[in-house]
């Protein structure tokens, strides 16, 4: 059976980054995007040609660079506008990445033979603006939303970008009962974190008036008006994060907040943190600790997802980590091995028939000194369920499953964590499995006891994966898979800040001699940041669990050739110092 | 664009001059880039063009020195030296061609090195000999920088002797002529065929760890030539080889639906 999903890689291509197929709910005459998704409407034949023609021009628009979020705000609103710019985007489109157009799109009645108007979103708009005669806008174009791309580019930001205004003052905050800094509890402080109300009645449009510019409220009207469902999506997200936190707070044991005396003799680790701003490491900044995973609501049901990994998976990471090592007596081989050559001497010439053939000695890629830690992301953000009611969370527990599974039954090292945390002063490893522990149904039953709660400080998650990797397991190859549905997001902990803590504790790993790869399973939004922070080769993220087959070896192989490599050029350098 | 008679090579660059020149010269080449790009072909061209003999080697990760210099095999009840194909080269005056080298191991690679720089002379410690190779003898490495093993690539000391010539996929106008002198199909037809390949192309860091080269859209062609439904040679020639994933299968057959309709 075929649908419209199926076009995703139609999309993807033309449109040159990940952009989905998705038919819509509700009954709508035309496609549109909001910049990720292509929403069909539900009526539309797959076999029709209108159906992938709507596609096409559509992912052309994403690839053109059409859905400029400065251009959209001048559209809000004005439909005549929206469908003059619409068809000189295309027209743009079509003659931009015309090479990668299907033939049967670019020679249609509207588009044969008929040149580009406009050389770019600025020109077009401003064509579109002038009183220039066009032809009507064909109906396979689709249409554009303006405010529902926008309003994606608003949700990518989400909390993030709500915190970041938040923290510069920009947002208006009604008075809240101040603490002392010295009386005050952690609880009090991060709850204090989430309590700042915002001055109107409606978190929404005041969030939208700080990051979309004034002016928008009316369109934020008109937009109600015309019954586009959903507005309040970006603060659902917000109120769904702050509800977990605060029944973490409450939830007596999942959480309780240590204070300083007590983590002074706890078994607390500390780490540092980096601080891009100041340029410098804050020391013993975070507070870490190793805990036994625990689940208020007891163990979840997981028989549907721990499902044993496939063959494939297997065969694609048996070749990891693999190294030479010398076999003696084979069929063949570059060396002849004296031994075994002069016992099938001694065997002719003794008249023991037939002799073994077995004279050679050959060097083969058998000896496995891989060592894996797979630190899982179980921070709130993981629990919340996508379109198909699926959570990121339960993918990404499936993933670590049949990872850990295959890396251990090859015989490969393996630990297995899941982290969150809460401020600084609470970041959580929930050790699921060690290095030295065996495999057993304790493990299964441990990740049955995970849940989604708190917040992802990634910088930590990756010194302490890293620092066991290093310290406990001394193999050559070292392998650190982070599994996350985003960049960080903690207290005090997020964007420019967060991401240069994660790039330093990469670039740590990386210099002790670590590979670290990402892995991200139904997660897109936040990909961007994540492959400034990774780079684009160590990250792999797949929709469905079972994509990451195809593309895990390479990912990993290629993390740790590089960290191979520079272990070489140092050892190399180190030598010709020597010799100096 | 010049076109050999007998094994056709279309350049997109100036590679065959870097080519002839290095081979005027006794300098070795490395030729980078995409798997079916035309590698392996532009070196059979020129062989042919410069008259030599072509000895290629496939590399992979089990290749020693022995496999390339030669070895001692047993034989009856004694041992017989046998050549390898880069000691057949040197003794020839052929191009010795090795492909896909960082398959081979680091110490491997090594054995070249003599014969990649001024000296020209291959030591083949097991006989005692030495040779010097004569003046048509030609060393030539491919390697494709998108997949590099684990713990390999090739060391600087070797790419540093090399003279590179790096080759991506032809664009899209010598690609279409490429289909239709190789497939002989019309023009319309290799123009559907590049399109769909150069949008494939366009997904290779997202979906899918290869794009589709110019080898699988010859090969593609060449069934549609033959007889086969269009759809169905894309399907075997280009979405069942790319990816064994159902969902991505799927939905590059999609693909090649709209861009051949």
């Amino acid at each position: 059976m075929r649908s419209l999903e199926d076009y995703g890689f139609l999309a993807s291509a033309i449109a040159g980054r990940r952009v989905s197929v998705q038919v819509s709910t509700k009954p709508e005459a035309l496609a549109f995007s909001d910049g990720r998704a292509i929403v069909m409407p539900a009526e539309a034949n797959v076999c029709s040609q209108p159906a992938w023609m709507m596609i096409v021009a559509q992912a052309a628009l994403i690839g053109a660079g059409s859905l400029d979020a400065v251009v959209l705000r001048q559209l809000l609103g004005r439909r005549n506008l929206v469908q003059r710019y619409l068809y000189l985007e295309v027209l743009r489109a079509n003659f931009l990445l015309n090479d990668r157009l299907p033939w049967a799109f670019s020679q249609s009645a509207v588009l044969r033979d008929v040149p580009a108007l406009s050389h770019s979103v600025a020109e077009s708009l401003a064509c579109a603006q002038s009183m220039q005669a066009l032809p009507s806008t064909p109906d396979f174009f689709g249409t554009i939303r303006p405010w529902i791309a926008l309003r994606a580019a608003v949700s990518d930001e989400g909390l993030g970008a709500l915190t970041r205004r938040q923290q510069q003052g920009a947002l208006k905050q009604r008075e809240v009962a101040e603490h002392d800094e010295d009386e005050a509890t952690e609880e009090s402080q991060l709850l204090k974190l989430f309590q700042n109300p915002f001055s109107a009645g409606n978190p929404l449009s005041d969030m939208l008036n700080d990051i979309l510019g004034a002016g928008i409220s009316k369109s934020t009207q008109q937009a109600k008006q015309d019954g586009e469902g959903g507005a309040e999506m970006p603060i659902g997200r917000i109120e769904r994060a702050l509800r977990r936190g605060i029944n973490a707070l409450i939830s007596k044991r999942s959480v309780d907040l240590p204070d300083h005396q007590w983590l002074a003799e706890a078994q607390t680790l500390k780490y540092p943190e980096w601080d891009s701003h100041a340029k410098a490491y804050r020391r013993d900044w975070v507070f870490l600790e190793e805990v036994d995973p625990w689940r208020a609501e007891g163990a979840q049901n997981l028989d549907d997802i721990l499902t044993p990994p496939t063959r494939a998976l297997r065969r694609q990471l048996a070749t990891l980590g693999l190294d030479h090592e010398m076999h003696r007596r084979q069929g063949e081989g570059a060396d002849l091995d004296i031994g075994a050559l002069i016992d099938c001497a001694i065997d002719l010439q003794a008249g023991h028939s037939p002799p073994s053939p077995k004279v050679y000695r050959a060097s083969r890629r058998t000896r496995r000194d891989l060592a894996v830690a797979i630190v899982l992301d179980i921070s709130g953000s993981t629990g919340e369920q996508d379109a198909s009611g699926k959570s990121a969370f339960k993918k990404q527990l499936q993933l670590a499953y049949q990872l850990s599974r295959t890396f251990d039954s090859l015989g490969d090292t393996l630990s297995l964590f899941g982290f969150h945390s809460w401020g600084r002063k609470l970041v959580r490893m929930v050790r699921i499995k060690g290095h030295g522990e065996r495999w057993s149904g304790v493990i299964a039953e441990r990740l049955a006891l995970l849940e989604p709660v708190g917040y992802t400080r990634i910088g930590t998650a990756i010194r302490h994966g890293a620092r066991l990797l290093h310290d406990e397991v001394r193999l050559p190859n070292r392998l650190l898979v982070l599994i996350t549905d985003g960049i960080a997001y903690d207290q005090d902990y997020e964007h420019r800040y967060a991401e240069g803590d994660a790039r330093k504790a990469l670039q740590e790993a990386q210099a002790a001699g670590t590979a670290c790869v990402c892995l991200s399973v139904g997660a897109g939004t936040e990909m961007q940041k994540l492959s400034e922070v990774f780079g684009a080769a160590n990250i792999l993220a797949v929709d469905e669990v079972a994509q990451i087959t195809g593309r895990i070896r390479e990912v990993c192989r290629k993390a740790l050739a590089s960290v191979a490599k520079r272990k070489l050029s140092r050892s190399l350098a180190g030598s010709d110092k020597a010799r100096r | 664009m010049n076109v050999s008679k007998s094994t056709a090579y279309l350049s997109s660059g100036q590679e065959r001059e870097i080519f002839s020149a290095a081979a005027a010269n006794g300098l070795p080449v490395l030729l980078k880039g995409p798997t079916g790009c035309g590698k392996t072909r532009f070196v059979q061209a020129m062989a042919q063009e410069l008259k030599r003999p072509l000895f290629t080697v496939a590399c992979h990760e089990d290749l020693t020195a022995g496999d390339l210099v030669g070895r001692f095999l047993l034989r009856g009840g004694e041992t017989v030296w046998e050549d390898g194909p880069l000691t057949r080269a040197v003794r020839h005056g052929g191009i010795c061609y090795l492909d896909e080298i960082v398959e081979a191991r680091a110490d491997t690679t090594v054995v070249i090195h003599p014969l990649a720089d001024h000296r020209r002379e291959l030591n083949i410690e097991r006989l005692g000999e030495s040779l010097i190779a004569p003046k048509e003898f030609m060393l030539v490495l491919s390697y494709n920088p998108g997949y590099q093993s684990v713990l390999k690539d090739l060391k600087p000391s070797t790419r540093q002797r090399m003279v590179a010539i790096e080759l991506t996929y032809p664009n899209a106008a010598i690609e279409e002529q490429i289909l239709m002198q190789e497939a002989d199909i019309d023009n319309l037809l290799a123009k559907r065929l590049v399109r769909l390949g150069q949008a494939i192309r366009g997904l290779q860091n997202d979906g899918l760890p290869e794009g589709a080269s110019t080898r699988t859209l010859i090969a593609t062609a060449r069934l549609i030539q033959s007889g086969i439904d269009p759809l169905l040679a894309a399907d075997a020639c280009i979405a069942a080889p790319l990816s064994d994933d159902p969902v991505a299968a799927k939905n590059l057959r999609e693909m090649a639906r709209v861009y051949l309709a």
